[in-house]
């Protein structure tokens, strides 16, 4: 900076005589430039009434300092993280009951030497793992497990953004861990849990528009359980958990993502429990 | 269909009716709010919740009109900018026991949409005006019943909203931080609508510059708290349960009034 | 530059307050209090609510320096903390009925003329004198959202008019600027 306000200019303004538009200039200025501010305080400090003032003010305010706060940056980052330590993913019951599941498809699978689960020639992770999302997404969002629902309703990232938000961790949370799960028991990487357990983790959003998230979780996680449960008693690993399959799976992903984005106003009111009965 | 509102009209509803599956919540209300502390009076299940969770954009109306500070309520687009400019408090509120206070409030900030910059002199300031300046570090789960109501309502009042609901604000509180939360209200409605819906017709008398009664899904009372005592006055007395106060006994007679109708 | 300074900045000042320096915090008001407390004099015309504000802006910047991020901001930032206060100090003084009535006649009727030069540097000849033919009323409102940058609503408060009013003020106030500028 270049310019800086003449000392008489200064002193006219400490002792209240500075014409309105010098004022302005002054208070303008001081505002962004460091060195008037110290020229403003050394000619503050010349008034003999004024500095008594600033001292009286700096004393009391000495006096009683309190303790200082925990108080954070407002970074965009500080944001996520504070939006996400309010849903699941930080959660403990949740986090154990995915670990719990991950462990169990483990456990069967390495006592059959994955062979599968009973007359199931599937994987048990295969049939356990796209289930992990859809619990999570269930447990993100819904007037009945998230305990601050009634204000969050009322505020304008309070709906689709914030559930994003909280899938997207769940989804960061529960790939990495099956991913895990399937090093330790051979099977390593494989579609054949990822695509479907995006698929019914968008399927669940969609449905969460209609009946709300944990009914749409529900719902969403029985027919899979279904699935398994015709798999398990036919004794055949049916199509729809297989390779081939995968394609059909994507195009239920990409589908149901689709959707969503069309119906994404739908969460600015989300069925809750008291729901106003609709006449028309 | 959407009513053009004017300026500086906070809340305009007209003719609003919620109903449930099985019962009717309001029945044909209306209510103009602008800047000031209103108080909303009425027995229990006479509507004042479901009025607030209206006006908080939770609750849908069936029919009639809803505009909350220019916008009316069905137009999903400006839904979004009335969420950042209101404030709501619950009568019953969750929170996150792990929590901090000055969490709490950062969260709601947050989801708010404050500017980023902004949110922690935000947040800072909403602690420091419920008095909780000295507890803001500490998780909820460690507050009193009083405390964790302050902290409900530095959310509420960290935007600066310019429409603040509370529901039965002052539940929990003890006398001091009662005649303190006054204080913070009328200073808020300076230049906000605050709407306290509240059972305690004493808090009424002395915070709020209007009040309204609500009976059966209707306002049946609108005026000044003195205007309200005065409706006692002109009642035909004799009963000694109809209320200590000038205020009580005029609430009291309103209501008999219009269940008489 | 003045390279001869090796004392630390307004910012390296509030990254050490908000380390929980308070010799860092003294120095810091040794620096900033004068024209904070001058300026907020000028806004409100009561020497004893400036000096409330001081406190309590200080006090805020104790707790808060820590989330400071600026750079080369903190006179702006300081700013910002003070309007928030003065104007919840005129909210409490406003609610419990007090006249809070804005002194506009604190502007002395001749501008020195030596002074007005020096000016012309950041602050055009043509609207200086544009300026101080403002009607005060108009002034205060293009002090409080221009230079002050308070919203509609905050200058509202602080001047107790309308909002309604504020607006219509300011552009008022524009409109005369714009014609003594062609």
């Amino acid at each position: 900076m270049t310019w800086h306000v003449a000392r008489p200019t200064i002193l006219a303004y400490v002792d209240g005589d500075a014409a309105e538009a010098d004022a302005w200039s002054i208070e303008a200025h001081v505002t962004d430039c460091e060195r008037c501010r110290t020229e403003l305080a050394a000619a503050a400090a010349d008034d003999p009434a004024l500095a008594a003032d600033l001292a009286a003010s700096r004393t009391a305010l000495l006096a009683g300092l309190p303790p200082q706060g925990r108080i954070r940056r407002g970074s965009p980052a500080r944001g996520l993280r504070i939006l996400l330590a309010s849903g699941p993913a930080a959660r403990g019951p949740w986090l154990l009951a995915t670990l719990m599941v991950l462990a169990l498809a483990i456990g069967l699978d390495l006592a059959s030497s994955g062979a599968g689960l009973l007359g199931s020639t599937a994987p048990v992770l295969v049939l356990l793992a796209p289930l992990l999302p859809v619990l999570g997404v269930a447990a993100s969002y819904g007037s009945g497990l998230d305990d601050a629902h009634e204000i969050i309703a009322t505020t304008a990232a309070g709906g689709l953004r914030l559930l994003l938000i909280r899938t997207t961790a769940v989804l960061a949370v529960t790939v990495p861990a099956t991913i895990a799960a399937g090093l330790v028991t051979g099977l390593a990487w494989s579609a054949t849990w990822l695509v479907p357990g995006l698929a019914l983790t968008t399927l669940t959003l969609l449905g969460g528009t209609v009946v709300g998230v944990t009914r749409a979780a529900a719902l969403v996680g029985g027919g899979w359980a279904l699935v398994v449960a015709v798999d398990v008693i036919s004794e055949t690993t049916i199509a729809l958990l297989t390779g081939p399959a995968t394609p059909a799976w994507l195009a239920v992903f990409g589908l149901s993502a689709a959707a969503l984005v069309l119906r994404r106003a739908a969460f600015n009111h989300l069925p809750t429990s008291i729901r106003p009965h609709s006449e028309a | 269909m959407t009513a053009p509102t004017t300026l500086g009209t906070h809340v305009e509803v007209r003719d609003l009716v919620v109903r449930f599956k099985n019962r009717t919540a309001l029945e044909g209300l209306d209510l103009n709010l602008d800047a000031g502390v209103h108080g909303l009076l009425g027995p229990n299940g006479a509507g004042k919740t479901t009025l607030m969770r209206v006006l908080g954009t939770i609750a849908r109306p069936t029919s009639g009109q809803v505009a909350v500070l220019g916008h009316d309520l069905g137009n999903q687009r400006a839904l979004r900018d009335v969420r950042r400019r209101l404030g709501y408090l619950p009568q019953h509120f969750g929170y996150y026991p792990r929590f901090t206070v000055r969490e709490f409030v950062e969260y709601f900030a947050w989801l708010k949409e404050m500017p980023s910059a902004s949110i922690p002199l935000a947040v800072d300031r909403a602690i420091e005006r419920v008095g909780l300046a000295d507890r803001a570090d500490d998780r909820l789960k460690r507050l009193s019943g009083g405390m964790l109501r302050r902290a409900g309502i530095a959310q509420a009042i960290v935007n600066d909203p310019d429409l603040l609901l509370l529901d039965e604000p002052t539940a929990g509180l003890d006398p001091e931080q009662r005649v303190d939360f006054r204080h913070l209200l009328r200073a808020i409605g300076v230049d906000a609508c605050v709407l306290v819906a509240t059972h305690l017709v004493e808090d009424v008398a002395v915070a709020c510059t209007e009040v309204s009664l609500v009976n059966g899904g209707r306002t049946v009372f609108r005026g000044t708290p003195d205007e309200l005592a005065a409706a006692g006055e002109h009642a035909p007395d004799g009963e000694l349960n109809s209320g200590d106060s000038p205020i009580e006994r005029g609430y009291t007679a309103v209501l008999r009034a219009d269940r008489a109708r | 530059m003045s390279g001869a300074r090796a004392e630390p900045s307004d910012d390296e000042l509030l990254r050490a307050i908000g380390r929980g320096s308070q010799e860092a915090f003294e120095e810091y008001y040794t620096r900033n209090a004068a024209w904070l407390l001058l300026r907020l004099r000028r806004r409100c015309g009561d020497a004893e609510l400036a000096a409330d504000v001081v406190q309590e802006t200080f006090l805020a910047v104790w707790r808060a320096a820590g989330s400071y991020r600026g750079r080369g901001q903190a006179g702006g930032w300081l700013w910002s903390i003070a309007t928030r206060r003065l104007i919840d100090a005129h909210r409490r003084r406003v609610a419990r009925g007090e006249s809070v009535a804005v002194d506009l006649d604190h502007d002395p009727a001749v501008a020195p003329s030596a002074e007005e030069e020096a000016l012309a540097a950041s602050l055009d000849a043509d609207l200086a004198s544009a300026l101080h033919r403002l009607a005060p009323e108009l002034r205060a409102v293009l002090q409080a959202t221009v230079l002050d940058g308070l919203s509609v609503r905050e200058a509202a408060v602080l001047l107790d008019i309308p909002e309604g009013t504020v607006k219509t003020r300011a552009r008022r106030a524009r409109l005369h600027l714009k014609e003594a500028l062609t």
